[in-house]
């Protein structure tokens, strides 16, 4: 993967926008860079799903940089055992 | 020996000002010291007396100078240990494995997302932005190194 596609970078500096907003409100890094990886995983080819996600990135850093987002949590299950 | 340690403090000061006040000190200092070994402590004290008298010649005004705080200067030494550092302490990375030539991608099986959140760790590291176009370029520590020392004008 030497050269990116304009995609790829648009995706690319959608992370780095992301990560830079995240650093000072708790709880979102991890979220980030799963969600990120979670949709690594789709094909390149699939660009209407790959578009979708990212104005939804897009509107959800809007969120996020909005002053009165404090932090995130989340609830989860605990693991069974037996 | 109380009196010669208080000697020396007012000498450390080295103030023309205090000329007047030491005089008096070391006159004290003789008059206290009556009983014990008289006679060396206040020649002394008369010795040290006449060299506060010369030493007030000195104009009391020091050389005029401003001064200025400023990071230690970087070397492609230091630049190389930092972005070292730096790689080392990021969880995804072998520190064994890692060499100042290992690519990001081939050798230690990173992604560009990864890569992505690297240069930002150096971008945090050393205080200045390296801009997308240029930061995607970036696969082995030893282009880092590179390209910091270039920006930053360093070289050797």
């Amino acid at each position: 993967m030497l050269r990116h596609s304009k995609l790829q970078k648009q995706v690319l500096a959608l992370y780095r926008q992301f990560l830079r907003a995240g650093q000072d409100k708790p709880g979102f890094l991890p979220r980030i860079r799963d969600e990120f990886r979670e949709n690594s995983r789709i094909k390149k080819t699939d660009v209407m799903h790959i578009e979708y996600l990212y104005r939804r990135g897009q509107r959800q850093l809007e969120q996020l940089r909005n002053a009165n987002t404090k932090q995130l949590g989340s609830f989860s299950k605990p693991k069974e055992r037996g | 020996m109380a009196a010669r340690v208080l000697q020396q403090c007012v000498r450390s000061f080295a103030r023309p000002s205090l000329r007047l006040c030491s005089s008096n000190l070391a006159l004290r200092v003789t008059a206290v010291q009556a009983v014990a070994v008289h006679r060396p402590l206040s020649f002394a004290a008369d010795s040290r007396r006449t060299r506060w008298l010369v030493q007030s010649r000195i104009p009391s005004v020091g050389v005029l100078c401003r001064q200025y705080g400023d990071l230690p200067p970087l070397t492609l030494e230091t630049i190389k240990e930092r972005v070292m550092y730096v790689l080392k302490l990021y969880d995804k990375i072998n520190p064994e494995k890692l060499q100042t030539s290992s690519h990001f991608m081939k050798d230690l099986g990173l992604d560009s997302l990864d890569q992505v959140e690297i240069i930002m760790a150096m971008e945090d590291e050393f205080g200045f932005e390296i801009p997308d176009a240029e930061a995607e370029k970036l696969m082995t520590p030893e282009e880092i190194v590179q390209y910091i020392a270039d920006k930053k004008d360093v070289y050797e």
